[in-house]
């Protein structure tokens, strides 16, 4: 049996999508991000630590092969899906107010894919072989494919390329392998 | 990028310079001085023109006065200081129109980044730290527009008018951005901040809003 202890004293354990039967997922990935690489060379992928404690180092790691999906696993034994996606993000948004003990604090969890055109590359750049940012392709005819974690509520959303969060653009985007159809889901891990 | 640390900052002398001692203050440029907030227990309070530097925190307070027109800036801009137990003046704050030395200024609130954002980061304004409602009447009891905080960024340059308007601070909705594009490492960013009081506004005797910075890390 899992132990849910520290799932209980997270303030995003509730969430809209229905309650599961079981947790299938191991509590050591809940709140983990991974990114599956194209090909079969080792290593086929990168796993962060839990992200509500500890820098999920996305921006910091130079991946030297496309992305062929992400994934995010939730507490609830449920994880989101981006596959297929022609670049990927991954950040956290933070508050600090005034009058708050105890520093900044987590708001959400943002997973983010650019939906590709028709299968075909645009000319989208990461950040790190762009390091000129926002040296992008912009506009970009399709949108980003965004889910929102945060608040007890997994929330999806697309926003325009270039506006994607608070109506400007985002660093820290890596490419993704595209050509499948693209996949944006959430699921009951098994 | 690693979780970047966050310091805010004041400036407490009439001198327009930038924070050089970033996340720990003291003198800065144009001889001014920067002060550390204590974000558990200082507050920033935006008081009537008998209100003095450097009065003691727990003595008398002088609350802005209500118009019986139009509308007023608030003339005085001061931090209240718990650890110096004063109400330590913010000169530079708000504008022309108030009652002290703001003006087309640029160096008065700071927050500085020790690292990278991943987005632009925002100064919005909330009922209370639960961030959750902005319909307070400071901050207009509903429409954003009509909140009594206004504030503009001033981290590129000044506001380019010694009256500047401002943004009603309410929410997400009406917030301001600190920069212009997400952070490529440390930096300062800089503010300006006024209360505009209506003359229609009702008195009130208790509010717990709250200041809130936003920002994205990865």
């Amino acid at each position: 049996m899992m132990n849910l202890a520290p799932l209980a004293a997270s303030p995003f354990h509730r969430f809209t999508a229905s309650p599961v039967e079981s947790f299938t997922v191991s509590p050591s990935l809940a709140w983990r991000l991974r990114a599956t690489f194209a090909g079969k060379l080792p290593p086929r992928s990168y796993m962060t630590p839990d992200v509500r404690r500890a820098n999920p180092g996305w921006d910091s790691e130079v991946f030297n092969r496309k992305i062929e999906q992400i994934e995010f696993f939730l507490p609830t034994g449920h994880k989101i899906i981006l596959s297929g996606m022609e670049a990927y993000n991954f950040f956290i948004e933070a508050t600090q107010a005034m009058s708050e003990r105890g520093g900044a604090r987590i708001e959400a969890f943002w997973l983010c894919g650019l939906l590709p055109v028709r299968g075909e590359a645009l000319g989208v750049k990461s950040d790190q072989e762009s390091p000129s940012f926002p040296s992008r392709l912009t506009p970009h005819p399709s949108p980003v494919e965004m889910w929102r974690i945060g608040q007890g509520k997994v929330i999806r959303q697309q926003k325009p390329w270039g506006r994607e969060w608070g109506g400007a653009p985002t660093r820290g985007w890596k490419l993704g392998q595209i050509g499948a159809l693209p996949v944006s889901t959430i699921l009951h891990a098994h | 990028m690693a979780k970047p640390n966050t310091t805010w900052l004041y400036n407490n002398t009439a001198n327009d310079g930038a924070n050089t001692g970033n996340a720990s203050g003291g003198a800065g440029g144009s001889d001014s001085n920067w002060v550390v907030l204590d974000l558990s227990n200082d507050k920033l309070m935006f008081l009537d023109s008998q209100q003095t530097d450097g009065d003691s925190r727990t003595g008398t307070k002088f609350p802005a006065i209500i118009p019986d027109a139009d509308s007023i800036e608030v003339p005085k801009t001061f931090v209240d200081d718990y650890s110096a137990e004063i109400f330590d003046q913010v000169p530079l704050a708000g504008t022309t129109n108030g009652g002290q030395s703001g003006g087309n200024t640029r160096y008065v609130f700071a927050i500085y980044f020790d690292g990278a954002t991943a987005g632009i980061p925002y100064l919005e304004a909330w009922n209370s730290n639960a961030h959750a409602a902005s319909d307070d009447d400071f901050l207009g009891g509903g429409p954003p527009a009509n909140s009594t905080l206004k504030a503009i960024a001033t981290t590129g340059a000044v506001p380019g008018s010694a009256t500047w308007a401002g943004t009603p601070l309410a929410g997400t909705g009406s917030r301001i951005s600190l920069d212009t594009a997400a952070l490529g490492g440390a930096k300062n960013l800089y503010f300006n901040i006024k209360q505009v009081i209506p003359s229609t506004f009702t008195p009130q005797s208790d509010s717990s809003i709250v200041l809130t910075l936003r920002y994205l890390y990865s």
